[in-house]
């Protein structure tokens, strides 16, 4: 290979778990390494970390050199790239000169605007010699930050593609092809147990492979499937679960479903009861027109059954009374201790005393006045007369 | 915790996942997080160690919207299942409506349940809460896995009292929308109760329904 950076021979189409995931990148690779600028040029990967970008890019390698051996083939990262662009060295010629241009982690692009130019020129010069570029990353295009439009054009004018996370079913392979490539053993129900484990990403996969595989081989026996939750404990993260990748797609369906039911079920728990109702009612009202409904409130927050017609009675005969009270204290020109208040009929009694104090200080001649039957009144009598009526239902 | 407030014409409820440390309880509340649209949830507040597990507890709010009138909302809170938080269970106990006890169905696990079921009726009658009154609904979790005990096993050993019981995997999402389903209509049950009338959650298979 005329590559400057090594690549590992292992990482073949062959060694790639192929599942629903991951099948459209694994095609489009395997189709750049067999008819190398023929279509999906460039071919630009991205994932997550550790579900394949690079075994892909390897495999690319490969299987180009597999089928021609002379053929001129790079793999490098991007900052090696960069580097080695901007200092102009002999290695920037290989580049130039590569048939095949395989750039890993392209993230790290960074934002020097020369070194863009620098890689926005290589590419231009390769795609137009029909070469084959292909671009591994942890993100699309769009989302790499403040790229040249024409740089992002460049990137995005093949084939953008991307490797989602492993399904069981994935999983279950690539523990089987893994232990098959060690020779290695398991029980089947470990095997399946570590599938299961949540563990989304393929290196961490293999990683608690391996720690399993190391306590069997600790323990001189075979590992029961029981054990390999404790074993994986700091490996497998509540963050990495396989619903979590596939949620934005079925967001709604059972919740919606679980809403419908208990939207019913408060539907009938409050529709049910008059009185309750009928008491909602009333401290709406009555909140409305500025009075403290705390009396009528803790019937509805009891659990005793009420007689709604007969307390919402008792709490408007208050306020009738309430509004008296404040009548009688306007007529005479009495001012109320700041901490009571006429909006709360629990306090009736208390204001009823207030104003009798009031009427005895502000007792005059000039309120007294004779009635149809010549009876001397006075008019705290008349208040409190007028207010027992109200007290009695008018 | 007023279930019920006329005067704000809100319902608030709130659900308390209990159980033995890594039974699974975070789990179900990231699975409910997962399916639950984003405008209906708010963030989802976990305190964990380093290695995960819960250290204080997750909290999870839901607005189910208007409902009657009356603005909806769900809590969802875990306990930290490791036996020397019991003080944190406490705090995260006060002011249930109901709770879920998500017991691990592993083999290994039985004693683990079984002890922290103990741990949830000792923190109920400190707080003179008898466990007869309030909603409890027993999840067996972890049932995908090969080395667990019978659904009727466990049904003999933990729920004596009869209560809903549902096999579960949360880590798959299964069970996990049917267990919180009767822990609503069991918190709904004794709303309803409260106001003497009864009720079933209509349309929902499998509520009520015994794990056997």
């Amino acid at each position: 290979m005329s590559g400057n950076v090594p690549v590992d021979p292992s990482m073949t189409f062959a060694s790639f778990v192929v599942g629903p995931e991951n099948r459209l990148a694994w095609e489009a690779a395997r189709t750049a390494a067999e008819s190398p600028g023929s279509a999906y040029n460039p071919l630009f990967i991205y994932s997550d970390t550790g579900l394949g970008k690079t075994h892909l890019l390897v495999a690319i390698a490969n299987r180009a050199q597999e089928l021609q051996p002379d053929i001129a083939v790079v793999y490098t990262p991007i900052e090696k790239l960069l580097r080695e662009l901007a200092a102009e060295s002999e290695a920037g010629t290989y580049y130039h000169d590569a048939e095949i241009l395989l750039i890993d982690d392209l993230q790290f692009l960074g934002h020097h605007s020369e070194g863009h130019r620098s890689l926005f020129h290589l590419l231009d010069h390769l795609l137009m010699a029909g070469r084959q570029v292909a671009l591994a990353c942890d993100r699309p295009p769009l989302e790499l930050g403040e790229l040249d439009d024409r740089l992002l054009s460049r990137f995005s004018g093949g084939l953008v593609v991307d490797i989602g996370r492993p399904k069981l079913e994935t999983r279950r392979a690539i523990l089987e092809l893994r232990l098959s490539a060690l020779g290695a053993s398991l029980r089947p129900e470990v095997i399946e147990a570590i599938a299961r484990s949540a563990i989304e990403n393929v290196r961490q996969l293999k990683g608690a492979l391996n720690r399993v595989l190391a306590a069997q081989k600790a323990a001189r026996r075979e590992i029961e499937a029981d054990e390999v939750d404790r074993l994986l404990a700091d490996v497998v993260s509540d963050s990495q679960l396989p619903w979590l990748a596939e949620a934005q797609e079925q967001v709604g369906g059972e919740f919606e479903d679980f809403l419908s039911d208990v939207s019913s079920a408060v539907e009938e728990a409050l529709g049910a009861p008059k009185w309750r109702e009928d008491l909602a009612r009333a401290i709406l009202k009555w909140e409305g027109e500025g009075y403290l409904t705390k009396r009528l409130e803790g019937y509805l927050d009891g659990d005793e059954i009420v007689d709604a017609e007969q307390v919402i009675a008792a709490y408007e005969r208050d306020v009738g009374t309430l509004r008296a009270i404040e009548e009688g204290f306007s007529r005479l020109q009495a001012q109320l201790p700041p901490e009571v208040s006429f909006r709360d009929p629990d306090l009736v009694e208390e204001l009823r005393r207030l104003l009798a104090e009031a009427r005895r200080a502000n007792l005059a001649i000039d309120d007294y006045f004779l009635d149809s039957e010549k009876v001397v009144w006075n008019w705290p009598v008349v208040d409190e007369l007028f207010i027992e009526n109200w007290d009695n239902g008018h | 915790m007023s279930l019920v407030n006329y005067a704000t014409r809100e319902i608030t409820c709130k659900i308390v996942y209990y159980g033995p440390g890594r039974s699974g309880k975070t789990t179900n509340l990231q699975y409910i997080h997962s399916r639950v649209p984003w405008d209906r949830k708010g963030e989802m507040v976990s305190l964990a160690t380093e290695t995960d597990r819960t250290l204080f507890f997750d909290f999870l709010p839901i607005e189910l919207g208007q409902i009657s009138g009356f603005t909806t909302r769900f809590q969802l809170y875990t306990v930290p299942g490791q036996v020397y938080y019991n003080a944190t269970r406490k705090l995260v106990l006060q002011g249930a409506d109901g709770v879920v006890f998500v017991a691990d169905s592993q083999r290994s696990q039985l004693e683990a349940d079984i002890e922290s079921f103990r741990n949830l009726q000792a923190n109920l009658l400190e707080q003179g809460i008898d466990i007869r009154d309030i909603p409890v609904v027993i999840q067996y979790n972890k049932r995908d896995l090969p080395n667990v005990l019978s659904v009727d096993r466990l049904e003999e050993e933990l729920n004596f009292r009869n209560v809903p019981s549902y096999p579960a995997s949360a880590l798959l999402g299964e069970g996990v929308f049917d267990t919180l389903r009767s822990a609503s209509e069991g918190v709904l049950r004794k709303l309803a109760g409260k106001l003497d009338v009864s009720f079933e959650l209509r349309n929902s298979e499998g509520v009520g329904k015994r794990a056997r």
